[in-house]
């Protein structure tokens, strides 16, 4: 069987490159070279934001719709990956997730703990990254707000004082 | 100008992780198009008005174009970029005249 050329990102959503059409292809590969030579990261997403506004603006697509692409959501993981390689953001975990959860659906940490049954002391601390929370705790707190947990491949991690940003597999 | 770390006072100081500048660079470029970021980072220190602690930080600097009937939507985006990247204020500038803009309560 013939696996379809994916990308996948740092969150492991993964993207199918062999969907997109021959000029789509060619753009990505360039932003993709720009990123393998390790720019800096400001000027990196200086250089890709404008390259793919235009190509879509072209194709009368709105602004929505643009940052919904595949390349788009590329070029921002590449940066991502830029950015996580010069020391200047990190990788979210589970506790960046957990938080964007509150903020999203609940009022406040509070009515999270009550929904979920964690008590509001553990809360503080696992946000705040002085603990963590056990698989089978965390597991069994979303589950009552109607969240699981789920198992994503893992893309290779940015290169700590590397040059280039990681490669995406396969390409 | 947006800090690469979260407040040391209401947060962790740690650095924010990758999702939040996708989040805001997603924010600008629906509603204004897109930014351009200065080259480098800016070293800086601001005086907390409430504690009267200085505090250091690190930023990105953002320049936006937008006319001038729509910086309040800015100034909303940068509102809950406060939440978002957890801090007390965001430095604003428009034409020249500065603005701290604060979390919505």
């Amino acid at each position: 069987m013939i696996r379809a050329k994916t990308y996948v990102d740092l969150n492991g959503r993964e993207f199918v490159v062999d969907d997109l059409d021959a000029d789509e292809r060619r753009l990505l590969q360039n932003i993709r070279r720009q990123a393998q030579r390790g720019p800096d990261w400001n000027a990196f997403d200086n250089n890709w934001l404008p390259q793919v506004a235009e190509f879509y603006r072209r194709r009368g697509l709105r602004r929505r719709q643009t940052i919904e692409t595949a390349i788009f959501q590329i070029a921002q993981d590449l940066s991502s990956r830029l950015g996580i390689d010069q020391g200047k953001t990190r990788r979210a975990d589970y506790r960046d997730e957990l938080a964007d959860l509150i903020q999203a659906r609940f009022k406040s940490q509070g009515e999270f703990c009550k929904a979920t049954g964690l008590s509001t002391d553990m809360l503080s601390h696992v946000l705040a990254r002085r603990k963590h929370l056990g698989i089978d705790t965390l597991q069994s707190a979303l589950e009552r707000i109607g969240f699981t947990l789920r198992i994503v491949p893992r893309t290779k991690a940015a290169k700590r004082n590397g040059t280039h940003a990681s490669s995406p597999r396969p390409s | 100008m947006v800090p690469i770390r979260r407040d040391k006072e209401i947060s962790d100081g740690k650095l924010h992780p990758e999702r939040k500048w996708r989040w805001l660079n997603e924010g600008l470029f629906e509603l204004f198009g897109g930014h351009t970021l200065a080259p480098g980072f800016y070293q800086g220190q601001w005086l907390n008005p409430k504690s009267g602690v200085p505090i250091a930080d690190e930023s990105r600097k953002y320049i936006v174009a937008v006319p001038r009937k729509r910086v309040d939507e800015l100034r909303q985006l940068l509102a809950e970029a406060c939440t978002a990247f957890q801090q007390q204020a965001i430095y604003l500038s428009v034409a020249g005249h500065v603005e701290l803009i604060e979390a919505n309560t």
